[in-house]
């Protein structure tokens, strides 16, 4: 619990220190996102800016240009007389200028072309040039369409007047054609395509080579002067229209509108089609231009340009972040390590310690009562005592035979190598069971015993075997430390924990000593027993109780304690289980619950046992005692000869096997397997038990696997053993 | 349970890595086509009154090809400027915006059969679309025996003149009335251009007779049909300029070259283009320019035509000089994008543009190259039968050479620099250069441009 509670503190440990870093990348992020924006708009704002001008000097330069025609034409108007010849005069003169065409505009609005003379609007296709000269401006250029010149309707009109306002009396001096009219202005065309061409935005082209940038120009009133794109664009012919045609914009056309007529340089953001496009607006710098040069940028320019940087940021804190995890992680788990290390060589020097103390302790005694037998045999006098000295070294050794069995139990838990079973349980038939088998121990000490069950759920699926080890480890606990009078409550709920689960506690209540609160802290640790002065107990190994928990805890339960010195102990064991239907073989068990057999009788003997034992020390201890007993005995030393014995005996001559499963020659399995294989009729029926000292569970399905039907591991309890074999004769004789 | 950490902090990081980073469409999965089609591609579509360019044309037929087709296609119809093919063509090879489908004139689309990227288009035409287009107009679309352009209407080039400038000037006896396109000999036009000249010079308005221009490359067709003028081809057996030497075409050259003397053309012909002698025309101060069917003065032709006399009262038609028409025939090319799905899909929409009868019929209006349909309109559009009937006169000027046009050196770009410089002159008041220099300099660059042509040339299979 508390190796988890501190799993959960490193991770949101981690977790925090993700996400403020996280925040503080977004927060830097979005900042340098913002500066970046900006630095890519003033990166656009400069080619604007750039683009602006050369528009302006393009259009000065025009002007100009216009300027020296009218010079020009002031030396050489007097050859201008007819038609012809002011056409072609004005031919020559588009030839050598920047202009596709060059007009001559008169005094009454009549003009000359290179072509033509128009000489007012009773003329096809007159054009009132004289209209753009209608304020005070001296210099004036239009985009206009349609124009019946060119063949084109996309052109750019440069008018530049050669002298003052004819409304003044202020004339250029000029005269030209049969009835000498005054020349006014010069007229000046060009395609809009000379401006266009020159404001290719090569700077934004994406990864294909397609532009992403467009310039434009707008008059003051939105119009197109030069196209957004190319004069086969669908888009509108103002701007104005366009925004008003638009998914979405920052700014109205009305804002648009008024910044434009404030000459303000501005930008924003234009979504159409699903294009997003930054427009940056500036106005033409020019006393007689109403112009704003406008440059459309795809804002995908914009993003990649801030886009790859932030990307970058972040992936580069994201590595550094993932760098400064992992380092903190492996530092963690190391010091875990180091400590997990540090705490499994304390543990097992403090194991060492411990089973060398239990262990030595009880051989101790049976070393020390061994020497006073051994001096005491020949003195009959002392021969009584002989009797009790030789009780406590049997009793020792069953204590010493116990620990080493807990030491056992414990290794495997931990190692896990103990397997949970799940079988068809009857909780009655188990607790009555534990309650029996602790029965007469109880009520012998004058302790008053209190079963009370309160089954719902019949049968659950549950491993039998070791939740019956917990419960005999509980109520046998008690048992030592409840003094004579007191009581023992044993307790049997079961709640639902949903359709088909069961949680089902056991409650073992003891009037006892109890235990100190520092004890209970370290009740279920290895090697643990109370010594305060109210506990004198010393007869458990200490392992009991980690192994109730272990076993418990892998069962999916769990247990609990709750005690106080000098009043008593409350032991609750909660095990959830599935559950099940009774089987049928368990139904017929139902009625015959296992109950102590009060005689562990001689009546079982004239039974003929074969016992295939090679230690000769055990193997006559073995026949020895059965041999008291009344049992039949034939000794094989190994497997091989075990066999043959078998195989020469008379049929059914033999009832049980005792088989050794370490032997020499043929081990008992095998032995085992070739008995069941002879051809006669009682090698599928005579009782094989193994015998071993191999007391894991992987002996025992060996063992079973090979055709043996039981098990009795060594040292063998002579109880057990004759129990099995009352059994076994009992079930012979029914058969029979 | 450590690992489980790790990689929820990992998901973690990737989770906060992704909502900074934002997230990517996914990707589409419909086809794009794109039809690419000059703006100048205007249509005097009598069956279908709203279909008053290509573009409209190609975008309704389109939308109907879309909701009837089997796959997830989307067609888009883009224009680009007249005249700028090599910007919206070949340029666009290999980006996103390349035309898989191109409608234009054949004389522009002709060079783009020799870089490849043109699909040869004979699997497209069925048995019945063979019989019904003429054959004249098929040949015109094919180079080395494969069709790469199908024609789908065309334009009749010739001369329309206005009736009462050659009447006031006595030259009635050049007049024919009806629908009838003349022919006159070379000393006919002569004496025409010759009297109408003096008149108009002694009027002093600005009028003058032929047109003539040299500026740039618009129209100049027009102007190498009449280097045919006295008879003879353009060409050798090789398909090799032959003006050399070629005393047809010196004689021509220096007829056109008179004509500037002579006060034929508009003042500065080398520095007048196609327009500027369509707006003299409009403004009745030209008495010679070229026309069509689907010209923008059609429309004048139509109104001027009296239905009752079956007459014509201000407008004439003649052939050029020479007695030569042009065949302009527009039509279409699929190119090669490197998606063979694509490529079929273009070709699918060709096919059902040409078996579906309203898109067909659309085609009337300028003379179409279908049987049926010319059979179905042919008295529904004026001029149409006599176009039709004068198609004998009609020359291909192309022969579909490479390096035709689209590069500085193409004969395009060419052609109308000599013809300038054959107008031009030079201080002395005499010509930069004369008829047979300039035979000469034009047999050179042209046979020039046409063997970069060959050199260059890669024909898709």
């Amino acid at each position: 619990m508390k190796r988890s509670k501190g799993k959960r503190f490193y991770a949101f440990f981690i977790f925090f220190i993700i996400i403020v870093i996280f925040l503080a990348v977004y927060v830097y992020s979005v900042v340098t996102g913002n500066i970046l924006e900006d630095a890519a708009v003033n990166n656009i704002r400069e080619v604007a800016v750039h683009d602006r001008n050369t528009i302006t000097m393009f259009i000065e330069y025009n002007w100009k240009n216009q300027q020296r025609i009218g010079e020009r034409l002031k030396r050489n108007c007097q050859d201008l007389k007819t038609v012809s010849q002011i056409n072609e005069y004005l031919g020559l003169e588009a030839y050598g200028s920047t202009f596709d065409k060059v007009y001559l505009l008169m005094e009454d609005g009549s003009y000359y072309t290179d072509i033509t003379y128009r000489k007012d609007s009773e003329t096809p296709d007159y054009y009132p040039y004289m209209d753009l000269f209608a304020d005070t401006d001296n210099y004036k250029v239009i985009g206009y369409d349609p124009l019946p010149v060119m063949g084109s309707d996309n052109v750019v009109i440069y008018g530049y007047k050669l002298s003052g306002n004819p409304k003044d009396g202020i004339l250029s001096g000029i005269r030209i054609g049969e009835d000498q009219k005054e020349v006014y202005a010069v007229i000046g065309i060009c395609e809009r395509s000379t401006i266009r061409d020159g404001l290719v935005i090569e700077n934004y082209v994406d990864d294909a080579g397609d532009p992403q940038g467009y310039s434009s120009v707008v008059n003051e009133n939105g119009e197109y002067v030069v196209d957004r794109k190319d004069a086969a664009s669908s888009d509108p012919d103002s701007l104005f229209d366009m925004m008003k045609r638009c998914d979405n914009s920052d700014l109205t056309s009305s804002d648009v509108q008024e910044k434009m007529r404030a000459g303000e340089e501005f930008w924003f953001y234009m979504e159409k089609n699903g294009v997003r496009e930054l427009n940056y607006c500036t106005p033409l710098k020019s006393s007689s231009i109403n112009w704003y040069f406008i440059m459309s940028v795809n804002d995908k320019v914009v993003k990649d340009q801030t886009e790859l940087f932030v990307l970058l940021i972040i992936a580069a804190m994201s590595a550094a972040v993932i760098v400064i995890i992992t380092a903190f992680v492996s530092v963690i788990i190391m010091q875990r390590k180091t400590q997990i290390a540090h705490a499994q060589e304390k543990a097992q020097s403090e194991f060492l310690s411990n089973m060398s103390h239990e262990i030595r302790t009880p051989l101790n005694g049976i070393v020390g009562l061994n020497y006073l037998m051994m001096n005491a045999i020949d003195s009959p006098e002392k021969h009584l005592q002989i009797k009790e000295w030789l009780k406590k070294s049997q009793n020792t050794a069953e204590y010493l035979l116990a620990l080493i069995n807990d030491v056992l139990d414990i290794s495997k838990l931990q190692a896990g190598k103990v397997e949970v079973t799940r079988a068809p349980m009857l909780v009655e038939a188990m607790s009555e069971s534990v309650c029996s088998m602790q029965y007469d121990n109880i009520t012998g000490r004058g302790i008053t015993f209190v079963k009370d069950l309160h089954i719902t759920v019949p049968c659950i699926q549950c491993d039998e075997v070791h939740i019956k080890q917990v419960l005999m480890n509980i109520v046998g606990n008690a048992v030592k430390f409840t003094p004579a009078g007191g009581t023992i409550r044993f307790t049997v709920e079961q709640r639902m924990i949903d359709e088909g689960h069961v949680m089902t506690t056991f409650v073992c209540e003891d009037t006892g000593c109890g235990m100190s609160k520092e004890f209970l802290n370290e009740i279920f640790h290895k090697f643990t027993q109370d010594r305060s002065s109210t506990s004198n107990s010393t007869k458990g190994t200490g392992l009991g109780m980690a192994i109730s928990k272990l076993l418990v805890n892998a069962m999916g339960g769990e247990i609990y304690v709750d005690s106080e010195l000098g009043k008593g102990s409350t032991f609750t064991v909660e095990v959830p289980a599935e559950i099940c239907e009774i089987p049928d073989y368990l139904k017929t068990d139902t009625d015959a619950v296992e109950k102590p057999s009060d005689n562990t009788s001689n009546d079982v003997g004239a039974m003929k046992i074969l016992v295939a034992e090679d230690n000769e020390l055990n193997a006559e201890i073995l026949m020895e005692i059965l041999h008291q007993f009344g049992f039949v005995l034939v000794h094989a030393q190994n497997g091989q000869e075990a066999v043959e014995i078998f195989e020469r005996s008379k049929i059914n001559e033999f009832q049980i096997i005792l088989m050794d499963m370490r032997m020499p020659v043929l081990d008992g399995c095998e032995a085992s397997s070739r008995i069941r294989g002879l051809d006669r009729e009682d090698a599928k029926t005579v009782t094989i038990v193994a015998c071993t000292a191999n007391s894991f569970q992987e002996d025992r399905e060996k063992a079973l696997a090979s055709g043996m039907n039981d098990f009795l591991p060594k040292p063998i309890d002579i109880n057990t053993l004759l129990r099995k074999m009352e059994k076994i004769d009992r079930e012979k004789h029914n058969v029979q | 349970m450590r690992r489980r950490i790790t990689a929820f902090l990992l998901q973690i990081v990737l989770a906060m890595t992704f909502c900074l980073s934002g997230c990517s469409e996914p990707p589409k999965t419909e086809k794009e086509i794109i039809i690419k089609v000059p703006h100048t591609s205007t249509m005097n579509c009598i069956s279908n009154k709203e279909i008053k360019n290509v573009r409209t044309l190609l975008e309704l037929a389109s939308q109907d090809f879309m909701e009837q087709y089997n796959k997830n296609v989307k067609i888009k119809v883009v224009e680009f400027e007249g005249g700028e093919e090599t910007k919206a063509i070949t340029n666009s090879f290999g980006k996103s915006d390349a035309a898989d489908i191109l409608y234009d004139g054949f004389f522009n689309m002709s060079s783009f059969i020799h870089t490849g990227n043109v699909v040869p288009l004979d699997d497209v035409l069925t048995p019945e679309m063979r019989e019904d287009i003429y054959p004249v107009f098929l040949e015109h679309g094919q180079y080395n025996d494969k069709l790469y352009m199908l024609p789908y209407m065309c334009s009749e080039n010739i001369l329309i003149y206005n009736k009462e400038m050659l009447e006031e000037y006595g030259l009635d006896e050049y007049i024919e009335e009806g629908e009838v396109i003349s022919t006159w000999s070379m000393d006919d036009w002569t004496k025409i251009l010759d009297t109408l000249a003096d008149g108009f010079a002694k009027e002093g308005k600005g009028r003058v007779p032929m047109m003539m221009y040299a500026k740039d490359n618009q129209g100049d067709t027009h102007i190498m049909t009449m280097l045919r003028a006295f008879g003879g081809d353009l060409f050798d057996s090789n398909d090799q300029f032959d003006l050399a030497e070629n005393p047809e075409v010196i004689a021509a050259l220096k007829w056109l070259q008179d004509g500037v003397d002579r006060g034929w053309y508009l003042p500065a012909p080398y520095y007048k283009t196609m327009s500027d002698n369509s707006s003299k025309f409009k403004m009745d101060e030209l008495a010679f320019y070229n026309f069509n069917l689907g010209s923008s003065t059609y429309s004048r032709v139509k109104e001027d035509y009296n239905a009752e006399t079956k007459t014509f009262q201000k407008y004439g038609f003649v052939n050029y000089p020479g007695g030569h028409c042009t065949i302009f025939n527009e039509g279409f090319e699929v190119f090669d994008n490197g998606d063979s799905e694509k490529i079929e899909i273009a070709k699918d929409f060709i096919r059902y543009f040409y078996e579906t009868d309203k898109w067909l019929e659309c085609s009337a209006g300028s003379i179409p190259v279908s049987k049926k349909v010319m059979k179905k309109y042919k008295d529904d559009i004026l001029l149409l039968e006599a176009f039709s009937q004068n198609s004998v006169n009609s020359i291909d000027y192309t022969h579909n050479l490479p390096n035709w046009q689209g590069s500085e050196n193409s004969v395009r770009s060419v052609f109308y620099k000599e013809i300038a410089l054959l107008m031009t002159k030079n201080a002395d008041g005499d010509f930069a250069v004369t008829p047979e220099e300039c035979a000469d300099r034009l047999q050179e660059k042209l046979n020039a441009a046409i063997s970069e042509g060959h050199k260059n040339s890669t024909l898709h299979e």
